[in-house]
Formats: structure tokens, sequence, C-alpha cells
């Protein structure tokens, strides 16, 4: 167990906490207050955390999956088409793949959730391909060489040792989920950018402040966790 | 507090430049006059759709009156608009009274009572050398919709009868939409529910551009919007009646330059049906007309005086 | 016995307008070392991965006895090849023991089956199971892993094994030992082996049979000494180069050779008795042996000058022995390495066998002519 990861989802476990206590305690006017309460810092919270969960893990399953695939030499060709795809995603503002979700998905949590995880997707696929793809071919040809089933040399050779980067991959995106998440709050998902966005259009600093502080330690815990969960899963 | 300071000096710098300006004014009108009966009015308005079209009206009146006209519309933003109007850069344009009260003249608290608003804002402006001229119907302020047909539906046509049926025990649940500026200011949600005694059963909050379409899909039942958009005709809904006045009015009136108006008082009697008109459901249409069916502010503004007699 | 026959073998990969491998016709016997040698791009281990089908051949048919390799489902067809390759792409994120596992683990084998022939695996090539077994590769010298390398195409015990410079990425020392160390193995296991490289001294030194292979096609195909003695043409002799009685040394092993028996003395032997058999001897040494027989070191006139009553208190331990496979080149680097005029041959158990004299190997290669 890494103790520096540990250190870090601790600090920023307590920041957090400390943060909402000191805003519900000084909200910095009546009208913030409307906003820095614990009833509504918690669901904010909540929808924020559900939304970034939702939309990773989605995104995982897909980009992993499709990552395999697209290094198997039989879809070999596809793998830059599919690439291309993706990239072009990622180019795309979030906030306009929201409102373009938006148009046919109408409000709320599920378009949210699917804007954010088409914005996740290229970190993974991208790392995910690229680390099996960069595995020395000596190692592939010597476990085929020895008789493994494509399958095993899948689950036994090239996840494990794409793991790393996979997992880097998985990081990024996350961490990239929490900020785009905030952005949510435009088509009535929730979260923690309701705080950011209502303090921005009243010019309540207390809330901009306390919505973008809670988000930030959010994405550093949610990073440590992963990267601890990356150790767990690395065969020592 | 800030901000009211940058708001005075950026205010005293326009009538700065509007005294040096006004004085050439005066020369170029006053010339005017001798080449011209009728002479010249110089019309301006901001840059939105519905200010788009008021202007059109005006440029297209004072055509058909026999005036020579110069379109100045489309002026970026509220403050520009007005300094042009003081320094006599231009001699009139439509403006609302909530604004005019609230960030012209610097009041705090919004007033709900469209006569009174109009007739604080006019006593006030009088003395910049300003005239108000009658207010329109349309008042462009925050509203809370409805689907027409659910409103119907429900017998629902007020604010009043909204929290009415939210307060029944067994009533549909009704989800409001609303941005995250009327979602918690005292004078937006939070207002509402205590001048009408209710709640939603939930509040989901969002972008001002979308609370319309989320409406017209069904997501919510209820939301806020702005009383003339266009949408609220193409998407069929219906604004619910403030009949308790709790949002500040922003009726929309003329604003003209005395000087303007004591060569021309004709001009007070040209506009005042055409604003007698403009209510909410006629402005939201003609706003409509251009958003969504792309046509041309003037064309737009030309059809309607047309069926309504007001020019030839 | 023929174990493995190429017939009429072509490989061209795609989108290349060349033949990797042009019609390569042989036979491997069964139990021996096959080389294949050559410049790189000659299509040696081209040959050799199509065997086990990691490459599949555009025409002809590669036979494992006597069934075409492409009637063969290529898992299993590995399953019982052994495979060695270049940089011997052990697996990084694996312990040693589950390296050598991994063929027997494809194969099902239960766990306690596998992990005692793991142990005995290690053991075999000389890595102490206890040390080795959960360290990862990274943890190893380059002579370690080729031998893990090795250990683990052993594992399944497979009749067959391809080797693409298995002792390549080693100082030549190293080599020389792990060359040395396999053929000892080889001579237990009479494995068929197809071993690829493009060092000549490895192939005279290593191989039973040696292909000469340039452009693809098969140049020559023959015994070390054939090929030493009979070239086939200018290209084969330039590879096999000048110094070919050098090289003959390579093909020259210690059990070859006549050995000349210097006297023997128990470590508790008193220090009067070694004094005569040293100076009774030609060389002016004697092998000092434990009570089990076997060479714990020598006693020369310079050991003699040390006190002491009994042999075992004078005598300085054995180093760098040679054994009945050591090639004479070998025996003859040792020689040069320590200054001495003969080496110390021993057999399998580390009994003595006798002393190779820089004659011995002079007339050796002048018979051997």
């Amino acid at each position: 167990m890494n103790r520096r990861n540990l250190i870090w989802i601790i600090v920023s476990f307590l920041l957090s906490v400390a943060t909402i206590f000191y805003f519900v305690n000084y909200p910095g006017g009546k009208m913030a207050a409307r906003l820095l309460n614990f009833e509504t810092i918690t669901k904010a919270y909540q929808q924020h955390i559900l939304m970034v969960f939702v939309a990773s893990a989605a995104a995982i399953i897909v980009s992993v999956s499709l990552g395999i695939l697209i290094t198997r030499p039989f879809f070999s060709k596809w793998a830059s088409i599919v690439d291309n795809i993706v990239n072009i995603a990622q180019t795309i503002p979030s906030l306009a793949i929201l409102a373009l979700f938006f148009t046919y998905l109408g409000r709320g949590f599920s378009t949210a959730i699917f804007a954010l995880w088409l914005y996740a997707l290229l970190p993974i696929l991208r790392n995910t391909s690229a680390g099996i793809q960069n595995i020395s071919p000596g190692i592939i040809e010597s476990a085929r060489g020895m008789g493994m089933s494509n399958l095993h040399i899948l689950t036994r050779i090239e996840l494990p040792l794409a793991l790393p980067v996979i997992m880097g991959g998985i990081r990024t995106s996350v961490v990239i989920t929490v900020g785009a998440a905030a952005l949510a709050s435009f088509i009535g998902a929730g979260g923690l950018g309701d705080l950011i966005v209502t303090g921005l259009s009243v010019s309540r600093n207390t809330l901009v402040v306390a919505g973008g502080i809670l988000s930030a330690l959010l994405a550093i815990f949610l990073d440590q966790v992963l990267d601890l969960i990356e150790d767990s899963l690395r065969i020592r | 507090m800030k901000k009211s300071k940058i708001l005075v000096l950026v205010i005293s710098v326009f009538l700065l430049v509007g005294l040096v300006a006004g004085c050439s004014g005066q020369e170029a009108s006053q010339s005017d006059q001798e080449g011209d009966t009728k002479g010249t009015v110089t019309v301006g308005s901001k840059e939105f759709t519905e200010q788009l079209v008021l202007g059109q009206m005006t440029l297209l009146a004072l055509e058909d009156a026999g005036y020579e006209v110069v379109d100045n519309t489309g002026l970026q933003g509220s403050n520009v608009v007005r300094g042009a109007l003081e320094s006599g850069e231009i001699d009139m344009y439509w403006e609302y009274t909530g604004t005019g009260w609230i960030s012209y003249l610097q009041n705090d608290e919004p007033l709900t009572d469209p006569q009174e608003c109009f007739d604080a804002v006019k006593a006030a402006d009088a003395e910049n050398g300003l005239v108000w001229l009658d207010y329109a119907p349309l008042n462009n302020t925050y509203t809370v919709m409805m689907q027409q047909e659910k409103a119907d539906a429900l017998a629902i046509k007020s604010i009043s009868d909204l929290a009415d049926y939210s307060n029944q025990a067994d009533h549909e649940e009704i989800v409001f939409a609303t941005d995250h500026e009327f979602s918690i200011r005292d004078d937006g949600l939070v207002g509402v529910y205590e001048k009408y005694g209710f709640e939603f059963d939930e509040v989901a909050t969002m972008d001002p551009g979308i609370t319309y379409d989320a409406l017209k899909n069904g997501e919510v039942q209820a939301a806020m919007g702005f009383a003339t958009d266009g949408r609220i005709k193409s998407f069929n809904l219906v604004n619910l009646e403030d009949d308790k006045q709790f949002f500040p009015v922003y009726n929309a009136a003329p604003v003209i330059r005395q000087d303007t108006l004591d060569q021309s008082p004709e001009i007070a009697d040209i506009l005042a049906p055409i604003a007698e008109k403009l209510d909410d459901a006629t402005m939201s249409n003609l706003n409509y007309l251009v958003d969504s069916e792309h046509k041309e502010p003037r064309e737009v503004a030309e059809t309607w005086l047309k069926d309504n007699g007001f020019i030839k | 016995m023929i174990k493995i026959k190429y017939e009429n073998v072509v490989k061209q990969f795609p989108g290349s307008d060349h033949l990797a491998v042009d019609n390569l016709n042989m036979e491997v016997h069964e139990g021996e070392i096959c080389i294949l040698v050559g410049p790189s791009g000659c299509g040696k281990t081209t040959s050799m991965k199509m065997t086990n089908r990691i490459f599949e051949h555009t025409s002809g048919h590669i036979y494992i006895d006597g069934v075409d390799n492409r009637d063969i489902n290529p898992i299993e067809l590995r399953l019982g090849i052994g495979y060695v390759i270049q940089e011997i792409g052990l697996f990084p994120h694996m312990t040693i023991a589950d390296n050598v596992a991994t063929v027997l683990v494809e194969k099902k084998w239960p766990k306690n089956k596998i992990h005692q022939r793991v142990e005995e695996m290690l053991n075999l090539v000389g890595l102490d199971p206890e040390i080795y077994s959960k360290r990862r590769p990274s943890g190893l010298s380059g002579g370690q892993r080729q031998r893990v390398g090795v250990a683990r195409a052993l594992a399944s015990d497979p009749p067959v094994m391809l080797m693409d410079e298995p002792f390549g990425a080693v100082d030549p020392i190293t080599r020389a030992r792990l060359q040395n160390e396999f053929l000892r193995l080889q001579e237990q296991m009479k494995k068929t082996i197809i071993f690829v490289t493009h060092d000549i001294d490895e192939a005279i030194k290593m191989g039973d049979r040696i292909a000469v292979m340039r452009y693809g096609q098969l140049v020559q195909y023959a015994t070390p000494d054939d090929l030493l003695s009979m070239p086939a043409n200018d290209f084969v002799s330039s590879l096999v180069g000048g110094n070919r009685s050098i090289k003959r040394l390579n093909l020259i092993k210690v059990e070859d050779i006549d050995l000349y028996r210097p006297p023997e003395v128990a470590e508790g032997d008193s220090k009067t008795k070694v004094v005569e058999a040293v100076a009774g001897d030609k060389l002016g040494v004697a092998l000092v042996v434990d009570d089990r027989g076997k060479l714990v070191g020598t006693v020369t006139n310079t050991d003699l000058k040390r006190k002491g009553e009994y042999v075992k208190d004078i005598y300085a331990p054995a180093h760098d022995l040679v054994g009945p496979k050591s090639t004479l080149r070998d025996t003859l680097s040792i020689m040069l390495g320590y200054g001495e005029g003969y080496a110390l041959a021993v057999d399998q158990e580390g009994k003595p066998r006798g002393a190779v004299s820089v004659d011995d190997i002079f007339s050796a290669v002048k018979d051997n002519e």
C-alpha cells in the first residue's frame, strides 16, 4: 500500500469536509446560504459523484473493449478510423457536447452522463491501444510460440502489461470528467456546477469558490484512489 | 457598491461626451429644419430581436408620416444606446421601464406596478432632457410558463392558480426549470414562493436558453422564461399571469430627446397607438417570426404595421 | 530417424517482391542440433518460425514426425515445441516461477506438479529455486535470464526445440558457459533442436549439422567437420573464415583426446607424500581429491613452500576446470587466462580426468586434419 496515495486521499477528504463546514458557517450572505447548506451541498455532491461514476464506468467498459478490439490484427485497419472519431469527439468543447445532446436527449442526468461518457472515452481508448501496442513484440511472440491461445495472450500477457498505461488513461479521464461534470449544471443535471454557475450569475464568490474547491478536491481524491487501485492490481 | 461606482463613471463620461456632441447635434437639427419641413429623426435600438423589431417599427412609422429617418439600430448593450441618446447621437429608442429604473436611475428596489414604474422613470428622466412616451403593455420580464395544453387541462391561468394546484394533496408532480440566477435571487424563485405561498416539487437549474425546450419536451411541467420570447409562441407555451404583481415590470416605451419632441410633438401621437397594441403575445409572435421563421426584422415590422393599419 | 522435414518450403511475405525463404529442402534428424546460420536477412529465422507456424509458409510442406504441420492445430503444435527467442521474451510482470510454468499452465497441469516441475527445471539450469523463483526477470542478470528462457522452453519436456540466438545477449565468457551447460544438458535430453545463430563459431561448437543460408536459399547442409573441410562455395568459405585450424578447436572436445593424468593425493595425506608426487610429475603438479574422489585443488612447487603438515593445509583450490564436453578452444582460453601450460579436466561428478596441455592441443589439431 502506497503511503503517499493514502495521505493524499485522507488530506483531500478532510479538506473537503472542512470546506463544507467553513462555507456552511460563512456562506457570505443570505442568498449564497440558500445553496451553502449541508442538505444542498450533499445533494450536489451526490449528483456530481454519480455522474462521474456512471460516465467513467461506462467509458472504461467501452474504451477498454474498443482498445482491445482495435489492437487485434483482424481489426487493425479500423484502428485509425475509431481513433479519429474519438479524437474528433474530444475536440468538441464539452459544453458544446452537452448542448448537442440536450437537443436530442433533453435535459438532465442521462444527457449529462451520455455527454460526459463520450468525452471520457478518448484518454482511456488511446492509452489502452497504446499500452497494448507498446508491449515488446518479442514478448507476444514468445507467448504465441509457447502455445498460448489468443485469449490467454490477452488476459495473461497483454492486459497485465498494459495495465499501468490503461490506468493512467482512466485517471486522466476521471479527472477530466470531474471537471466537465460541473458544466452539466447548464442542462439541469445538478452537481457541484450548480454552486459555481449560480455563484457566477449572481456574483457570489463564496459559491464559486466552494464549488471550485470541492470539485478540485474530488478530482484529487479520485485520482489517488485510482492510483491505489492500480497498485493493488499490479502483481508484485 | 463597486459596480455602481463604475456605472456612475461610465455615465458621467457619456454625459460629458454627450454635452459636447449635443451642441453640434443641435446645430445639425437646426439646419435640417431649414431644409425640410418635418426634420430628420435618428432611431436607435439594442442588439436583440425584440429591439430590432421595435426600432424598425419606429423607423417605418415615422417615414410613413413624412420624416427623414436615420437607422442607427442594433447598438451593442443598454449603456451604449442610453449614452447615444443622452449625447444626441440618436434621437430616440425603445427602453424598458424596469431597466430605466434600476440601471440608469440607480434604484435598488424593483417596482412591480407598470404605471407606478413608468411614472417614476418619466418623472426622473425629465430632468435629463428625456421623455418617456406612452408605454406598451408588453412586459419583457421574468415569466412562469407552462405548456398551453397542460395549463388548459388543469385550468391554470395565473401563478395563483398554479400555487393552488400545487398545494392540492393529489396534484401531479410539477418540476420547474429555471436558470441559476432566478433560482437563488430574492426577487426570483424565493420571492415567488413567498408571495404566492407554494413550492414546486422539484427545481431543475439550467442554462436560461434551454428552459423553453425542456418545457416544450415535457421534461419539466413549468419553467421560467422571458415574457416576450419568440419561443413561447412557437413552442405553444403560455405565460401564467403574475396576478399578484410580483415580478418587476419591464414595459417597453419609446424614449425620446426633449428637444426632438419639441420640434416634432407629432411623434408622440404617431407612436402611442402602436405602443398600445403591443402586448406580450403580439411581441412574442413578432420575435418568433424573426427567430424561428428567419424573417428580417424590417419585414416583420412592416407587415405588422400594415396589417394593423398604422402605415399604408 | 528424421524428425523434421522441410519439403520445397517457400515463404514470401505480403507486400514483398522477393522470397524470404526460397525452396528449402532439409531434413533434421532426431536428437540432433541443427544450426541455421547465415547473414541477417538470409531466411534462417523465418525458416525456424515456420516450423511452429509463427509464420505460415507460402508453399511447400513441413513435416514433424511425418505429419504436415498444417494439419496440426497451431496451439497444439506449439505446446509440443520448446521455444526460445532472441532477447528471450520473458514476461516481465510474472515471477521466474510463473515464467517457467507458462507452458505447463497452458497444458493445464495440476498446481503441485507444476511447482515441483518448476523447481526441477530451475535446478537443471543452475538457478536456486529458493532464491530465484519469486523474483522477476528484471531482478536477474542477462545470463540468468537466458537460463530461465531455456528452463521455460524445456519445462514440458518437448521433443523438439526452436532456439533463436538464445545466448545472443550476453558477454562472451557467460555465453561460452551457457553453451557448455546446454551441450551437457543436450547430452542427456537428446532433443531435436533447430538453433538459429549468425555466429559461425557458435554454429561449429553447438551443431551436429549446420545449414548455411543466404538469400533465402540453403547453400550447404553438412556436419561442422565437413563444412570446415569441404565448404561448398566461396560464400561458405568466407563465412567459415580464415583461421580454420582455430575454428577446428571448436570441434574437438576434451573427451575426444587422450589425457595425461598427473598423480593424485588425498586431502589428508602428509606433506612428504605430496613433495614426492610433485617432484615426479612432468607437469610438476599433484591433484588433490576429497574423500569422495572429487577434485578440490592442486599442489605445485609454489604451494610446497607453505607451512603445514598435511596436504589440506597447503593446496591451492581448483578453479576453471574443463569438462569432457568442453571444446579445445575453451580449454585453450582457460590456459591462456591462467598462464599455466595446462588445464585440468573433470568428469560430470567432478572427479579428475586428467590434464590438457598445449602440446595435446597442437597434436589433436594436427591429427584431426
